[in-house]
């Protein structure tokens, strides 16, 4: 009887344990395929990736929004932190750039609300006591080595302009000069 | 003894990893509470959201801001909790706009992905409402484009399809409760077959 009751405890237990270890790799799994789709469609690590406007073949993240243009930069700070280079728009509409880990959590989020010049300059690091920030207008600490920054930006109801596209061309990221 | 409970923790570990990935990948909705047809998790985006939410948020709604940048709504079934269907008419109507900075109501197919029809009219923004006529401003869903003068969008080749509103920059009383959002109504108006 003793030793049922036993098993049958082992079993749940290792049930919830399973149950919240799926859970808990879940997040990181889907980031990871999300992060190899993106570089398997032309996106390197640590630059930014002006994606296409979205349509019906967009296929990289689930539920893209049609009435956003993105930019990506899919980032690794795990060597050197990142500075990133956010243009806001010139015509009032709403745009962020928001930070994902590698468990796909949103860390950060910066939006135009949040600044007042038209050109916002960001670093990104790991750790920052392994070095001095200063080159930037923000700092922000990444939880993981790994991770996705993603500018968005609202187009108009006939979709993206000339000027859209070539205001939206200014969001760079790449290795910060140290 | 102790093969059996090597045996009983194996089958546990596996027992509870089968059901969480059931359960994400299969029926699990990101809803934490419902204003009619529409559902919503203010937890989406927050790092202090429990695993479960995480979890489905990454399955379904990858890189999803939170809620001080955007509440999402997601809707699933009619206003009579029927499951929206390809090949029925609906009517959504915006007894007011969504009080916030900017918003979108985008349909998405089954996959999760914009349906791939070539009629390209997936959504309607804060933008179109502005351009709109009408007062309130409705939005028919159907197949094929009706024969009535409201904005269309598209459900063709979109199966069990699902709409999400997104609320950029929402009003405080709205991120602080999503009841007082004052969302469209979805109305089935006949489905193939059917009047």
């Amino acid at each position: 009887m003793m030793q049922r009751a036993i098993l049958i405890g082992a079993f749940l237990l290792a049930g919830l344990l399973g149950f919240w270890l799926t859970l808990n790799w879940v997040p990181g799994f889907i980031m990871s395929r999300a992060t190899e789709r993106v570089t398997a469609s032309g996106a390197s690590i640590n630059l930014a990736t002006h994606v296409p406007p979205v349509d019906e073949t967009s296929r990289g993240v689930v539920r893209p929004s049609p009435d956003i243009l993105y930019s990506i930069c899919p980032f690794d700070v795990s060597d050197v932190p990142l500075l990133i280079e956010v243009p806001w728009p010139e015509d009032g509409s709403y745009a962020s750039l928001s930070f994902y880990d590698a468990n796909s959590n949103n860390f950060a989020v910066i939006s135009d609300r949040d600044v007042e010049a038209d050109f916002t300059t960001v670093s990104l690091a790991h750790r920052f006591e392994s070095y001095v920030p200063g080159e930037a207008d923000r700092n922000i600490s990444s939880p993981t080595q790994t991770g996705i920054a993603l500018f968005r930006r609202i187009v108009g109801a006939s979709g993206p302009t000339e000027t859209t596209l070539q205001e939206r061309a200014a969001f760079r990221c790449g290795p910060l000069a140290q | 003894m102790l093969i059996k409970a090597g045996l009983a923790v194996l089958s546990g570990l596996i027992c509870g990893g089968s059901t969480a990935a059931w359960l994400v990948f299969g029926p699990m909705e990101m809803g934490g509470m419902a204003v009619g047809p529409w559902k919503t998790n203010l937890l989406i985006g927050d790092t202090n959201a429990d695993p479960m939410i995480r979890a489905v948020v990454a399955r379904r709604g990858l890189m999803a801001l939170n809620r001080s940048e955007t509440v999402y709504f997601d809707a699933t079934t009619d206003d009579a909790g029927r499951r929206l269907r390809e090949d029925c008419l609906y009517r959504v109507s915006f007894a007011r706009e969504p009080d916030a900075r900017w918003w979108s109501m985008t349909l998405y197919a089954e996959d999760n992905f914009l349906a791939v029809n070539g009629d390209n009219t997936h959504s309607v923004t804060a933008d179109h409402a502005a351009a709109s006529a009408e007062d309130p401003m409705a939005v028919l869903i159907a197949a094929s484009r009706p024969d009535l003068p409201s904005y269309w969008l598209s459900s063709r080749n979109s199966g069990a399809f699902a709409l999400t509103l997104r609320l950029y920059q929402a009003s405080a009383a709205i991120t602080a409760d999503p009841a007082v959002a004052g969302l469209p109504t979805i109305e089935r108006l006949s489905c193939e077959g059917q009047t």
